[in-house]
């Protein structure tokens, strides 16, 4: 039997472009390590390192350190942090808002108060704009309609105002006050 | 795991007054204007916050993408209120204005609500024939003498086309349309001279 010279080609031409490409040119298998200030170690993929600008940048400067120290990190906010940049980066390599809306949503839904909160700073720090856009969202969304009270304890504030400057400062915004959830 | 030693170090992780004021800003400008002055009592430090000339910018250029409705609410026997709905927030909130204009009523006035834009807000009273400028910002209250209320003196009638629009610093124009000799003639009462131009437009609206 003679084989045809046209046979179907296996030639998928489906493939996706990359939108970042920072993170073509990095190696999935090597691993970078991520030391918190609390001397948890973390060993990440370089991919998931280089969503952190201030470890990327690390790295520029000097390419042959394997450990990043990362002194006002500590390792509970640290690890949910790296839980969010790996699956951006899925989201990087199959882009698709819908299901990365839903994602974002659910990472910060099922985060307690603290846990936002203390990721903030870490997410700031380690300068991951994505991440701190969720949060700040997230956070925003947690106090909004709350009370002076609630806000307070939230964010573990501490009132210093004398009872008297507070009562001037609520009687100078009284018209706002009105309506607001006491929980 | 590791996880006891995690939760007994990330007990004094950096609190929320050392983050960046640029930070605490950013999550702030996610709330309706109410809801942030409400904060100015939480702390000095959140106090300062809100009151940075920075922060002060940045609100008003991205609240020019959100708009409310607002509606007056007067109830018998009880002080009137003020709805806003906001697009942004997706709520209503309640602006307990019959306070802050007290001092320019008199018993027995009956105050109706025009238009609002930026920090002020005009109402009109009927039995005075008066307009009332509220401003949420300084909270002052005046009353708009002589009152631009057009050709029928009359405050009872909304004016068509009735537009308020804030110049900056406090001032504003107060723009409506009236028929004059059957003509449409549009009406400008700008507080910052406290002068009403009439302008006569030369074509007749269909």
């Amino acid at each position: 039997m003679s084989s045809s010279t046209d046979s179907p080609t296996l030639t998928t031409e489906t493939t996706q472009l990359s939108p970042q490409p920072d993170t073509e040119t990095a190696k999935p298998t090597k691993k970078i390590t991520l030391k918190s200030s609390d001397n948890q170690i973390f060993e990440v993929e370089e991919s998931v390192a280089m969503e952190f600008a201030t470890v990327k940048s690390f790295f520029e400067d000097s390419p042959s350190t394997d450990t990043v120290p990362l002194p006002n990190v500590t390792a509970k906010p640290l690890s949910q942090v790296i839980e969010f940049c790996k699956e951006q980066i899925k989201f990087k390599a199959n882009p698709d808002e819908a299901q990365k809306k839903k994602y974002n949503a659910e990472f910060v839904t099922e985060k307690s108060d603290k846990d936002l909160v203390d990721m903030i700073p870490v997410a700031n720090y380690l300068e991951i704009k994505d991440l701190l856009d969720v949060l700040n969202q997230a956070v925003a969304d947690r106090i909004e309609n709350k009370s002076v009270e609630y806000v307070r304890s939230f964010f573990g504030i501490d009132n210093d105002f004398t009872a008297e400057e507070e009562a001037a400062l609520r009687r100078e915004h009284a018209w706002a006050y009105e309506g607001v959830d006491e929980d | 795991m590791m996880e006891t030693n995690h939760e007994k170090l990330s007990a004094n992780t950096v609190g929320f007054c050392l983050l960046p004021s640029e930070i605490i800003q950013n999550i702030l400008l996610h709330l309706a204007l109410p809801d942030i002055i409400c904060l100015k009592s939480v702390s000095r430090f959140v106090a300062g916050v809100i009151s940075d000339q920075d922060f002060e910018r940045a609100y008003n250029s991205q609240s020019r993408s959100s708009a409310w409705l607002f509606v007056y609410k007067k109830r018998w026997n009880r002080d009137a209120i003020l709805h806003g709905f906001n697009d942004h927030s997706g709520r209503w909130f309640n602006f307990r204005v019959d306070g802050l204009l007290k001092p320019v009523i008199c018993p027995g006035d009956h105050i109706y609500f025009l238009t609002a834009s930026s920090n002020v807000f005009l109402f009109v009273s009927n039995t005075r024939r008066e307009l009332l400028a509220l401003d949420l910002g300084t909270k002052a209250v005046k009353t708009i003498p002589p009152s631009p209320l057009g050709p029928r003196g009359t405050s009872s009638w909304r004016r068509s086309g009735m537009k308020l629009v804030a110049t900056g610093s406090g001032h504003f124009q107060f723009l409506f349309v009236d028929l004059v000799h059957s003509s449409p003639v549009l009406f400008v009462y700008s507080s910052e001279n406290g002068h009403l131009a009439v302008c006569r437009s030369e074509g007749r609206p269909c």
